[in-house]
């Protein structure tokens, strides 16, 4: 995280009042912080940490790993809801375009579904090239195995990786416009107003955002369709709003 | 088997609804979908369209995720307080209801667009539902909070479940991109004039139709416009002899496209 924070500083222009370096100091605390006041979340990471693919693999460990990967993959679901409630809550004390908060919250599934897909596909690929791999093991083949699957995983990982930077540099840029100082943005400023934010910066990151987000669904979908599977049922508004659709005016 | 070399562009306006169309509709499009795949045929979104269809999502969001702020200062008004008072005390009762229906209504009336009213509509329902959901759990006096985070998490999962939907549908029917094309680069004056007079004047199928009549002029394409929309079904022959475009409902748009390649065409310009 220290090269994310870092990269993602230097790659916004932040309000004169704040220090860059204190400013990914403050983010790197704030980051330990969390982990130490959620034991269970800090073990999840050190153990998907110590349990990552690396030749030899022992079957046990690999076992673990894949294991390791479905209980994360609830976690960020479960914080992924948590995240979507706090947008819901600052939609409303703002002016920015409604579209910014619904944009977080479609990142934050998308990145809910990149996790379950991750552990679905590490758990696949193991199981097909290494758990259930018969005789005496053969080491070449699991070396082998090992390779493709960072091969097999590396796009997807790299497009995720723009994805959350992108969403993060929006985010930070919102934030730190709107607050005074290191204090108020630790706090949440308690309105999130337009105005205070560069507009040219604005509209070329929450741009890039969409854009980023876009992408990935599209390349997670190929990989994964059935992540993007319909709620169970749409109530009647909703599907009186798309009948509707189907009559539509673009200008009245 | 395999893949004929002429193309046909869906109505994309209905194809991104699929989900959630009246049972009628969505049989419709499902019969379409499979005879497409069943004839092997490939599909084309137009990028046009697409930019448009995004450019109404948005729009569809912006208008909810207003009235849901102005909802927000609606009851902290007639709460008689502040901010901090809402956050820590107010509760909605039924005495409420009557003062929620009145902003929606007075919401609906200041909207421009159809869209935007029945997006408001939505709300209002989605606002006594979930006030309904709430009052049994909270004996009633349903925090205001709560009650407001709950309708904006509703409208974001709305958006998201929209956005699904587009990816399922886009992948059901095998749609490829196509080259963007300029509406505007081809001229439909006398089309748009003729449909005026018989009261059609859907702006997003007319750019539509530019965009098909450009591909046939410039491309050879053997266009055919598949859709569930009957007003626009109904200026078919207006459309076809201004433009050549064939309009067809989509129940029989694959079976009609299937005839169309049976006649000789001329060879497809580079």
């Amino acid at each position: 995280m220290n090269k994310f924070y870092s990269e993602s500083l230097n790659e916004i222009s932040i309000p004169k009042r704040f220090d860059k370096e204190k400013l990914h100091a403050f983010l790197m605390d704030a980051l330990k912080n969390s982990l130490n006041k959620d034991e269970v979340f800090r073990k999840l990471i050190i153990n998907v940490s110590k349990n990552y693919p690396r030749f030899p693999l022992k079957a046990t460990q690999a076992s673990e790993y894949i294991r390791l990967l479905k209980s994360l993959s609830r976690k960020v679901a479960r914080e992924g809801y948590k995240l979507n409630e706090i947008i819901a809550f600052d939609s409303y004390q703002s002016d920015i375009p409604y579209i910014i908060f619904s944009n977080n919250t479609l990142g934050n599934y998308t990145i809910s579904y990149f996790h379950e897909y991750k552990a679905r596909a590490t758990g696949e690929h193991f199981r097909r090239n290494y758990l259930l791999v018969r005789g005496r093991p053969n080491l070449p083949d699991r070396k082998r195995a090992i390779q493709n699957y960072f091969q097999m995983m590396k796009p997807i990982q790299k497009m995720f990786q723009a994805l959350i930077k992108s969403q993060f540099k929006l985010w930070l840029l919102i934030v730190l416009s709107n607050s005074e100082s290191i204090k108020e943005f630790a706090k949440g400023p308690q309105f999130l107003s337009l105005k205070k934010i560069d507009q040219k910066q604005f509209e070329s990151l929450a741009t890039e955002h969409s854009e980023q987000l876009e992408n990935f669904r599209r390349e997670l979908y190929q990989l994964e369709p059935d992540l993007f599977r319909p709620t169970p049922d749409s109530d009647e508004p909703t599907q009186t709003m798309w009948q509707n659709m189907i009559m539509l005016r673009i200008t009245e | 088997m395999t893949k004929m070399s002429a193309r046909m562009y869906p109505d994309v306006c209905v194809l991104l609804t699929l989900d959630f169309e009246q049972t009628l509709l969505l049989r419709k499009c499902t019969l379409f979908k499979q005879s497409i795949q069943r004839l092997n045929i490939n599909c084309y979104l137009l990028s046009t369209v697409k930019k448009i269809r995004k450019a109404i999502i948005e729009e569809v969001v912006e208008a909810g995720g207003n009235a849901l702020r102005g909802l927000w200062f609606h009851l902290s008004m007639a709460k008689g307080a502040g901010l901090p008072y809402i956050l820590e005390n107010a509760v909605l009762t039924e005495e409420d209801l009557p003062g929620i229906k009145q902003f929606f209504r007075e919401k609906i009336l200041t909207q421009q667009r159809d869209l935007s009213k029945d997006q408001i509509q939505i709300q209002e329902v989605w606002a006594i539902d979930t006030f309904r959901n709430m009052e049994n759990s909270y004996n009633g006096r349903v925090p205001v909070i709560d009650y407001l985070k709950r309708l904006s998490i509703k409208h974001n999962d709305y958006y998201v479940e929209t956005k699904n939907s587009i990816l399922r549908t886009e992948n059901d029917l095998n749609l490829l991109d196509e080259e963007p094309v300029n509406p505007n680069s081809v001229q439909i004056t006398d089309l748009k004039k003729a449909l005026n007079e018989v009261g059609f004047d859907d702006d997003e199928d007319l750019n539509h139709i530019s965009c098909l009549k450009w591909l046939k002029q410039n491309r050879g394409y053997v266009p055919v416009f598949a859709t569930a929309d009957r007003a626009l079904y109904e200026c078919k022959d207006i459309i076809y002899e201004h433009t050549g475009v064939v309009v067809e409902d989509a129940l029989y748009a694959a079976s009609t496209y299937k005839s169309v390649m049976k006649k000789p065409w001329p060879v497809r310009r580079a």
